[in-house]
């Protein structure tokens, strides 16, 4: 897909003007359809756009092309789905070329087979991972490109009732804007930090005690994977929280990272954790060693894998943080009827509907593909 | 906090008319299916103008009503005897162009679009805040018409063979709309100071309404809009 920002989206790593989602569209013989999204992200899994398409048509799809779809009704439908899912695990050249893992394109078929199937026996995927009833409070994600515009953006999140925000940091003058935010946002409101990775251990460490008396709730991901080995240190000396996020990719880092005690916190985002099942995996390490959890997103998801996010987060009962569902607040359009983006003060409700509980427009997709890969069960070898 | 808006909205006009959509088709350097469609987002765009006021109607404060009554009733071509109403302008200028088997297709879009709106969450606490935010989109497509409108009918006379009747709906917006623009600018200050805005509140409410540019967006399409502001 191709769709446009309203607005550019930048942190230490990367500005992004569009999203660039791979959506997997699944029809049954019998005529149901459902969806699943990837967000490939070169500087977490490693995959690409076009690695993420290769690895859905010439991996994913030969393990699954002919395969009896698991009945809807299933009470362990999601554990039978992600046993038809190959591991997909990464060749040496892949390894060598930085791919950790194909969790986007994994992330799409496992969405995308559990809404067909869920769909096929009228059923919510709210039905299988069953909301707890915590209330799901969206983050406003704050850009800092100036700390002229991060005041502005945090002004225009706070006018729509945001109580919660995330800021990107990870340049000059991160105190002095972090200053300047928590006065504009007022003594109530949860600020927590992003560094993207750019720091060393000193640097982090540095910042966050001058970062203390701004009440900061966490700092995601302020080593970067190439410095995983410093997190332990960090966690142990940091007075801000820490999460980790691209430093945990796999389920081996997020044992790692228990058993190390390197971090405080999980960033489980459904793409970058290869689906909804992974992530509940990941979710049981965190508890295990007492990590708190954060349901994250990618920048640039449409209502599809914010659907799958709201659904995943709606079954925790002990999440720290919720991201996404920015939908048109950021999209110059969605893919969907309703759109499922938050609404005042970040609020929003467990989907109720079919699946996912969404209803993807078609001509909506074909107006933004960037291109169309089909692949046909006709081809059964 | 009118020179805010007026800002805001001449920036808008300034990426609308420097867009190079809008200048290849005032110069004619595109084909007819380019005006085609562009004819049909305009069609699509205005058709849901009267529910707009409607819902305008009924927020707007008491030394407001009466301008947007009128507004009302001239969109749905009551204002006089005679009148005919702004869709049956528009229906004229697409039938001009020869797009009569469009029409159930723009329409059916527009609902969709009407649709979107209604059950998208509400971002904001109270019909207030909402009311603002669709006041200054309403008034900047008045505000817009009222500087643009004429110059768009004279280049889709000379390049569509289009007749003044067929191009009323454009030559009605440039006469009209100068005093319907002023008078929605009178109406959001009214807005502003009878709900008792914070001045910060009501801009940072304007900004984030204002934040894409709404002309190349629903004449042009999303891509252009993006490329308006380097956001390819």
């Amino acid at each position: 897909m191709q769709i446009p920002f309203v607005e550019g989206f930048g942190h230490s790593l990367k500005t992004r003007k569009a999203s660039n989602s791979v959506i997997v569209r699944l029809e049954t013989d019998e005529g149901v359809v459902g969806y699943g999204e990837g967000a490939p992200r070169p500087y977490v899994t490693g995959e690409t756009v076009a690695s993420m398409t290769r690895s859905v048509s010439e991996t994913f799809w030969p393990a699954l092309k002919g395969v009896e779809l698991p009945i809807g009704d299933a009470p362990d439908l999601l554990a039978q789905v992600d046993a038809l899912l190959p591991d997909a695990l990464p060749t040496s050249d892949e390894s060598q070329a930085g791919v950790l893992a194909h969790h986007s394109a994994r992330a799409a078929v496992e969405v995308a087979l559990l809404d067909t199937a869920l769909k096929g026996a009228e059923r919510s995927l709210g039905a299988v991972i069953q909301p707890t009833g915590t209330p799901l409070i969206y983050s406003g994600v704050i850009t800092s490109e100036s700390v002229e515009r991060a005041l502005a953006n945090a002004r225009r999140m706070k006018s729509i009732g945001l109580t919660v925000f995330k800021v990107k940091v990870g340049f000059d003058g991160d105190v002095a804007l972090i200053a300047s935010l928590r006065e504009a946002l007022g003594p109530e409101s949860s600020i927590r930090i992003d560094a993207n990775g750019v720091w060393t251990l000193d640097q982090a460490l540095d910042t966050l005690n001058q970062l203390v008396s701004y009440n900061v709730a966490s700092c995601e991901e302020p080593l970067g994977r190439s410095r995983m080995a410093d997190l332990p240190s960090l966690a142990a000396q940091s007075p801000i929280p820490i999460m980790v996020d691209e430093s945990l990719c796999t389920l081996e880092d997020a044992q790692w990272l228990g058993e190390q005690s390197g971090c405080h916190l999980f960033n489980v985002r459904v793409s970058k954790c290869g689906g909804i099942f992974r992530c509940l995996q990941f979710v049981d390490r965190a508890r295990q060693h007492g990590i708190r959890v954060q349901v994250g997103s990618h920048v640039g998801e449409t209502s599809i894998l914010a659907a799958a996010g709201r659904h995943l987060a709606a079954s925790l009962d002990d999440l720290a943080f919720l991201e996404g569902s920015f939908g048109t607040i950021l999209l110059s359009v969605d893919v969907t009827r309703q759109s499922v983006r938050f609404g005042h003060r970040g609020m929003a409700a467990p989907l109720k509907g079919p699946g996912l509980g969404i209803r993807v427009l078609d001509d909506r997709l074909a107006q933004h593909a960037a291109s169309v890969h089909p692949l046909d069960s006709n081809d059964l070898s | 906090m009118r020179q805010f808006v007026e800002d805001l909205y001449n920036q808008h006009i300034g990426e609308l008319t420097g867009c190079a959509e809008f200048v290849a088709l005032e110069e004619g350097s595109v084909g007819r299916d380019v005006f085609e469609g562009f004819v049909g987002n305009v069609f699509l765009t205005h058709q849901n103008s009267p529910h707009f006021l409607g819902f305008l109607f009924a927020l707007v404060p008491p030394n407001s009503v009466e301008r947007i009554e009128h507004n009302l009733l001239e969109e749905m071509g009551l204002d006089e005897e005679d009148g005919r109403s702004h869709p049956e302008l528009l229906m004229a200028l697409l039938e001009g162009m020869g797009l009569q088997d469009k029409v159930s297709t723009l329409k059916a879009k527009a609902r969709t679009r009407l649709d979107e709106i209604v059950l998208d969450p509400l971002l904001y606490g109270s019909l207030r805040e909402v009311g603002l935010s669709a006041l200054v989109e309403v008034v900047s497509f008045e505000y817009m018409l009222s500087r643009v409108s004429s110059r768009i009918g004279r280049f889709l006379k000379k390049q569509c063979d289009l007749t003044d009747e067929q191009l009323e709906w454009f030559f009605h917006h440039s006469e009209v709309d100068i005093q319907h623009a002023e008078e929605g600018l009178d109406t959001i200050e009214d807005y502003i100071a009878y709900y008792e805005f914070d001045p910060q509140e009501a801009q940072d409410i304007i900004g984030t309404a204002m934040r894409e540019n709404v002309f190349i967006k629903r004449y042009f399409g999303i891509e252009a809009a993006a490329r308006a502001r380097g956001m390819e």
